[in-house]
Parts: structure tokens; sequence; C-alpha cells
């Protein structure tokens, strides 16, 4: 067990190096990327906020998740609910089909709605790319609502049933309170697949309009790298860590990430 | 009184048409921006040129397929891509199974800790992992300092631009997902299974090749599929990483799609991985259902 | 006891049919308003799909469901007008006591003054003032349970529905609202169907008890009757315990007949239909046959196999010759209780042997 331990920690920290290695790397005071930083400042933490560029890219990443997010459960919570209660040979057709995009390699999927779109002018488009996400999240948040779906108890309906509420009704006071962690978690779950959307994104958004991975992307790939890209990763790894602590100690985090099979 | 019998068939119906209503929205995204997108990337790629303002509809040809099938380098490419596929899919596995394992056995602040580095690329965006690595593996890089000062090595190694650089991190990053397949995985096998095992004077050695590796097995071809045809595909990796040195199918797929706008060249190439990746995979997962259902294992 | 004239529920001949299993065979039953009514029978009986049907939460494939005389077989279960408390009571668990109650009333539109009366006058019906606040996860079974009870009566309607709403209770809580329920069925006087496998309860609650077996009604009569006159082998074994046994006639003079049961002889009352050479299955209560220490003309003779003691009585098995009978008793007054081994002498009290019925073949 003690082998087994070592072995674990050493992979601890093999995974958590790449995000702690940016953190000093984004203190440094000049602008290239070395290690040890080149004395201490914190100029590039605030050089993420005059970045113009930058904070576009990551309000326009935010309103594309927040977007896609919405409209993915509005479109998976009747698919789930349909999914429960129909027969199992109907149930496997159907959560086959809804999972489907899955299983194409994404930059397969891109190159192909790249070309489909330049052909119905959705190129280069908020729209457009607001799709492609509905299309690759649309599995993960109906694998979400599912599982919450299927715990929700037909008793509390029936009750309201008989005590005079109607379909609209019961759906409103019953079913929704019921769902909503399910809910919250499928929300949450989309807007991080859609926000750190890297592919999709790179092969489908214009030239002005890049969202945050995309612009860290070019950075690293082109050119305009500076230290404020560490310092922006180092902060966008903080969060995701605050939001996998939230998430673990309220839902549960292997059961909210239950719904990627 | 007769017709009594005749009315639950109106619920059924209107359940069924409001049930299609529901789907409604799902399929025709699904149709509109799923299917047909991949039907005209199949038309695509027999375009013999790509299409323009003045030749909306080049005539068609299997040219692009028969130049990537005779063409040395695009072979060569594709292999390469699978291998990666297939080197990361085993290193994948095998740091994600014992360390899956090691996390339904605990519990607390500790899962938590575990959990959190293990996941954490989930929840950031995958250039900031590899800009990570990237930094970690630059000649006078963190880790060659480290090994400097340990003497270990010496001058400075162009580790970035390796194949084990290119399989190392994208090993990193398909950590995750195994791990998350292989915990629930794990989690599903009833403890009274081992104890029982364990009171017939079984060891652990015997428990794990008889219970725990049949009964997980499923959860392992889950995570291998997975890791293996996000692998294959990767392309961002081999351009930040390997700085687009080590030639994979999803590098060219990558260069004709956008910067050398060869869409019909790039989507031949497109449907070949996608051929491959499917086929691999489906091969793969048939073969391991039925060495598994050959079931020494029936025991349980 | 008060029940009315009028028809609240009626059931004509209504069958239902689960994935090839017919459920319901073809059920008929009348409620009266007013009354306490009881589904009794073992799982599987049909009893719970019988009140699912009265609620509307399920369609009969055959037959028409009559509420207050009127054909209800197309009415959605909000318009029946009922009050329903699920076994596992299926509270609201986002809301607490108070919105649970008033559930009913808000849909109704109720004002917010009303509401709270009703509420709180309601709540005291079933005596739990002061848990408005709470929510379901904070409450106790029984609280739970009344508070689910409340739930369903502040509507006011006119028959109330009980899915075995005791079962999830412990011993000790299931007597105490064994009796709230009776309270409140008169109080407030509910016309009420109760679901039950429990024999006892039934026996306790009801006006009458409807006993059910494999989707048809065995016989419906008030407690009394089931109890002491069951017309058929299962009702008597499943509505308290019973010696059942075969005997022969041996003739019928008037209004009695000899029966002839291994070496014994005894007699039996108002034998009709019998005729002499014929084969009669009937039973005795445990509590009704009588153990004496000397014989008379009357008695048999027995062997005492195990004598149990019990507390408030004794709990005894009786040996005759390859039978055995099994015998509840008090205490003889002479203080003396019988012991195993014992030979003692044992009587079947004519008016309390009961005939029964040959069971139907497909039962």
């Amino acid at each position: 067990m003690l082998g087994l331990r070592i072995f674990v920690y050493i992979v601890v920290v093999l995974m958590l190096l790449p995000v702690l290695i940016t953190f000093p790397v984004a203190l440094t005071s000049v602008a290239r990327i070395s290690f040890p930083p080149v004395g201490l400042s914190g100029r590039w933490f605030m050089a993420i906020f005059s970045d113009t560029v930058l904070l576009d890219s990551i309000i326009r990443s935010f309103w594309l998740a927040t977007a896609a997010a919405i409209v993915a459960i509005t479109i998976a919570l009747p698919c789930a609910f349909v999914i429960h209660r129909s027969t199992s040979r109907a149930r496997e057709l159907l959560e086959t089909w809804i999972t489907g995009p899955r299983m194409i390699p994404q930059i397969v999927f891109a190159l192909a709605l790249l070309a489909y779109f330049e052909t119905i002018g959705l190129a280069e488009t908020f729209i457009g790319l607001v799709i492609s996400h509905l299309v690759i999240t649309i599995p993960f948040a109906f694998r979400t609502l599912l599982v919450s779906v299927s715990t929700m108890d037909k008793r509390l309906e029936w009750s309201s049933d008989v005590l005079g509420a109607t379909p609209a009704q019961t759906f409103r006071r019953v079913m929704v309170p019921q769902l909503k962690t399910g809910l919250i978690a499928a929300f949450i779950f989309t807007f991080i697949l859609s926000f750190n959307n890297v592919t999709l994104a790179l092969f489908l958004s214009g030239f002005g309009q890049r969202t945050l991975p995309v612009e860290m992307f070019q950075r690293m790939n082109v050119g305009g790298m500076t230290p404020a890209i560490p310092a922006l990763s180092f902060v966008l790894a903080l969060v995701g860590v605050v939001l996998f602590i939230v998430l673990d100690r309220t839902v549960g985090i292997y059961r909210f990430l239950a719904g990627r099979d | 009184m007769a017709d009594a019998a005749a009315r639950p068939r109106n619920p059924d119906r209107r359940r069924a048409l409001l049930s299609a209503l529901l789907l409604l929205p799902v399929c025709a995204l699904l149709l509109v921006f799923f299917l047909a997108p991949l039907i005209q990337l199949v038309n695509l790629s027999t375009f013999a040129q790509q299409p323009s303002a003045q030749n909306l509809k080049p005539p068609h040809s299997l040219a692009n397929y028969l130049n990537i099938l005779s063409d040395p380098f695009y072979l060569q490419i594709t292999a390469n891509a699978l291998l990666v596929g297939f080197w990361t899919t085993i290193a994948t596995l095998v740091i994600s199974y014992p360390v899956a394992y090691y996390i339904t056995k605990i519990s607390g602040w500790e899962r938590t800790l575990i959990s959190v580095a293990c996941l954490l690329p989930l929840f950031v965006n995958v250039i900031v992992s590899i800009l990570g690595w990237y930094i970690l593996l630059l000649p006078y890089g963190v880790i060659q300092q480290i090994l400097s000062s340990l003497g270990l090595v010496t001058g400075s190694l162009q580790w970035l631009r390796t194949v084990p650089a290119l399989v190392g991190v994208l090993t990193y990053e398909h950590i995750s997902f195994a791990v998350l397949i292989l915990v629930s995985s794990l989690q599903a096998i009833p403890q009274d299974k081992i104890n029982a095992a364990r009171l017939l004077g079984a060891g652990i050695p015997r428990i794990f090749f008889t219970l725990i590796l049949p009964l997980t097995m499923p959860g392992l071809v889950a995570s291998a599929i997975l890791v293996f045809s996000l692998s294959a595909s990767s392309y961002l990796v081999p351009i930040l990483i390997g700085a687009q040195r080590i030639k994979v199918l999803p590098l060219s797929i990558f260069s004709y799609g956008t910067e050398l706008q060869n869409w019909p060249l790039a989507a031949a190439l497109s449907i070949v991985l996608l051929i491959l990746v499917v086929a691999i995979t489906y091969v793969f997962a048939r073969t391991m259902n039925r060495i598994t259902r050959r079931g020494e294992w029936e025991m349980v | 006891m008060r029940a009315g004239n009028e028809s609240i529920l009626r059931f004509e001949n209504i069958s239902k049919i689960f994935q090839g299993q017919v459920v319901l065979n073809n059920l008929s039953l009348e409620m009266r308003q007013g009354e306490f009514l009881t589904l009794l029978g073992p799982s599987g009986c049909g009893k719970t799909t019988s009140l699912n049907l009265v609620a509307g939460l399920l369609q009969p494939d055959s037959g028409t469901v009559f509420l207050r005389g009127q054909v209800a077989n197309a009415l959605p279960p909000r318009k029946r007008g009922l009050g329903l408390v699920f076994q596992s009571w299926a509270l609201f668990p986002h809301l607490n006591a108070f919105d649970n109650i008033a559930y009913g009333l808000k849909i109704r539109g109720a004002t917010e003054t009303e509401i709270r009366t009703r509420v709180m006058a309601m709540l005291d019906l079933v005596r739990l003032p002061g848990v408005e606040q709470k929510f379901p996860s904070q409450l106790s079974g029984g609280m739970q349970q009344r508070v689910a009870l409340a739930r369903a009566l502040v509507t006011r309607p006119d028959l109330l529905l009980l899915d075995e709403p005791l079962s999830n209770l412990d011993a000790s809580l299931r007597k105490e609202m064994q009796i709230e329920l009776r309270r409140i069925h008169s109080e407030l006087s509910v016309s009420t169907l109760l679901v039950t496998h429990s024999q006892e309860e039934a026996l306790i609650m009801s006006d009458r008890i409807a006993v059910m077996r494999r989707g048809r009604i065995e016989c419906i009569d008030t407690p009394s009757v089931v109890y002491n006159r069951p017309p058929n082998e299962f009702v008597c074994s499943f509505v308290g315990d019973a010696n059942i046994f075969r005997c022969e006639v041996e003739q019928v003079s008037g209004r009695e007949a000899m029966l002839k049961w291994g070496a014994i002889r005894f007699v039996i009352a108002e034998p009709s239909g019998l005729a002499g050479g014929q084969m009669l299955t009937v039973a005795i209560r445990p509590e009704n046959v009588i153990l004496h220490r000397a014989g008379t003309a009357d008695t048999h003779d027995g062997l005492v196999k195990d004598a149990i003691f019990k507390g408030s009585h004794f709990d005894y098995v009786i040996s005759v010759g390859d039978d055995q009978l099994h015998v509840i008793a008090l205490p003889p007054v002479d203080g003396v209780p019988f012991a195993q081994g014992e030979q003692i002498c044992f009587s079947l009290p004519k008016s309390r042997v009961i005939p029964l019925a040959e069971d139907r073949a497909d039962g």
C-alpha cells in the first residue's frame, strides 16, 4: 500500500506542476518567460486588466458559455423526460442519437462545420459558434439531467395532481425544485465545456472575435506571448479549483461528473 | 360503458405526440448541424480542388483519397497519429488505474486533494495545461534545472519537439478522463464479493486478477476508447509542444483547413481519420467483449 | 356507521391488465357516503391498483368508475375532489409543513387569511401544533404522516384515499394512528377508503372490509361478519387465525348436522344445503375451542402437545389423533394452567364452527 501511496503522490505532484509553475513565472518583472523569475512583480497580473484584446476575449467566452449552457439545458431537459419515460428499446436508440456527437473527433466536426457554415452564411458568427457548442455540450447536459430526472419521485407529482394542480403547475411547483441540483450541475458542466473549448472556437470564430482559449493559443503559437498569459492561466486554474471544491462539497464531484460516462 | 375501454388509447397517443414535440429541438439541431455538415464533408472530400466564388461546384473525383493512400507522407503521418494514440492510451491507463484504485480506498480531505489534482485539467482549458508543460520542458526550464543541480544532466536538452514529450503531455491531459471512468467502475464492485474472496483465503494478487480486473474491464475498455480517440486526433499538443516537427494526421487537417485553405484535401484526411478511429475502437471493444465473456471470472 | 344511502364510489366490472397479468378481474364494488371501507388483501391482490383507479392515476382497461353517481373514467385526478395519502407520505421536500398543507389551497387561489385559518385548523385536527416552519426532513415519521393527512384533508374532499398509510410507522405509533384516523373520520364525516394488508388494522378501523385476492373481491361486509362468518378458506385464514379441517357429513337432521372428523363427531348448526355423505371444510377460531379438565358427553379427548405462556393468555397446541388444534385460552378459573403432556378434553361449540365454501380452483 505504501508503494501505491508514493506513486499516487508523485502523480499528484506531476498533475499540479504545470499549473503551479505558472505562478512564479507570472511574478517575473521582465517581459519574457523564464524560471527562476527575474525579479518579483505583480505587474503581469495587473496587465491582464489593461490588455483590452484579452479582456474582450474573456467577456466573449463568458457570454458564449452562458448562452450555450442555457440553451443546452432548455433543449436537453425535455429529452431527459421523454427518454426516462420511454421503453428500453426506444431509449437506447435515442440515447445513442443524442450522445452521437461525442464519438466524432472534434477536429473533424470543426472542419465540417467550417465548410458548412460557409455555405449557409453562418461563418464567423457568434450564433454559429453557439450552435457548434450546443451540439457537443447537449450530450453532457442530457446525461446529467437524465440522472436527475431518474431520481424524481413520481408520487410527488401524483400528490400534486390529486391536490388539484394542472400539469403546468405540477411542473413548476413540484418537479423543477426536485431538479434544482441537476439543473445547476448541468449548467456548470455545459458552461465549463463551452468556456474551455478550443477546437470549435479556433475554426469557427472570426479574426477579431476570438474566445479566450483561442486568444491564448494564438499568443503561444503565433506571437505576442507575455507573462500575462501565465498570470491569467494561474487565475483560471484558481477559479477551477474553487469551483471544483464547491461542487465536491455540495454534490460530490464523481456524482456530478457521472454524466461523463 | 363499452367505450371506456376505447378512451385509454387517446392519452397514449397524446403522450406520443407530446414526446415527439419535446424531442423536436434536439433532433432538428442534430440533423441540421451535425448530420448535414458531416454528409457535406464527405461530399467536399470528393472535390478535386477548393471551391471558390468562380467555381462553386468543382468536378467530383476520388483524387484526394488516391493521393492520400498512395503518398508515403500521408501514410506516415497517419501511422504516427495512431501510434501516438496508442502510446498515450497505454501510459494513461497504467497511471490512472492505480490512482483510481487509491482514490476509492480513501476519503475526506485526502480524497479531495487527489481528486482536485487529477481532475483539474477538466476545469481549466487545455492551453493552460500545455503552457505549463511548455514552461517546464523548456531548455534550461524548471525540470532541467532541478536535474542539473542534482548532477543528473549537463548542458541544455531539447525536450520539446520530441515524441516522449508529446506523449507525456497528451497523457497528462487525458488522465482525468480515465480516472473518472475508472473510479466509477471500481466503486461499482460490491465490497461483499471481495470480502467473500478474502474469507475464502484468496490473496491480493489473486483477488485482483480474478475479481477486480474482470469486473472493471468495461471501464478500462471505455477509458481506452475515449483516450485513444481523443489523443489520436489531437493537434494542439503537436503544434505547441511538438512545434509541428512530429507530423501527425490531425496537424495536416489543421493546416489544410486553416492556413493552406485546401478544404477538400482536409476533408478527405478527416474522413480517413474518422474511419480509422471509429474502426479501431469498434474492433477493440468487440474483441475485449469477447475475451472477457469467456468468463473464468464467472466464479462470482 | 352513519353512512348515508348515496353511493360515493362505485366500480362496475372493472378490469385492469399490466404486462399480460390480470391485476383486477371484473371487479365490482360500491362504497356509501360517509363509510370507512377497507380494501384488505395480500400483496399483489390489486388493492393499490384499485386505489389508483379511484384517484384517476390509472385508467381501467374495461368497466366503469362512478364517483358520486357520475361516470368518472375520463376525469383527470385534479378534478375528482379527492384526498390521497401515500404509504411514503410523499411530502414535498422543498416546502415546509405549512406550505405542504397549504398546497391544495394555493392551487385553488385561496386568500392568505383563508389559507392561514384553514391550515392552522388542520394542524389542530391532526394534533400537530407548532411544526409549521419545519421541513419534512426535520419531522419524525409519525409527524410526516399527520402532515400528509392534513394536506389531503385541507381541501375538504368528500372521499379520502389512504394507501397503507401506517406501514412505515413503528408498532406503538401505528396503534396510536389507527385511533387517530378513526377519530378524524368521524369528526369530519369524510368517506374513507383504506388499503392495507394488515387484518388487524382493517378490523379496528373499518365500517366494512372488502377482502381481495388476485384481482377479485372474496367478500365485503362488516368486520364482525368477515371475522365470524368468512365465506371461504382464504378469507378465514387471512383475517385472523383459524383451525381449518375437512369433515364428512354423516347426517343432517332439522337444523343441525353431524360431522365426522377423524375419530371425532360433532354437531354444527344451520347446515343449509348439506346432504349426508358430502365432504365439508369447516373452521373454528382458536379462541372458540373450549378446554376442560373433565369430560362430558359433548367433549372430545385431546393431548396438550405445547403450552406457551403469552402473558394475557395461553397458546396451546392440542393433539387430536393425527391432527392438531391451535387453541387460545385464558388461564382456567381454578388458577392451574394446562400443562404440556396433560390429557384434556375440548369442545367445539356448534355456533362457533364455521362452514366454508370450496375455494375456487383458479383462486
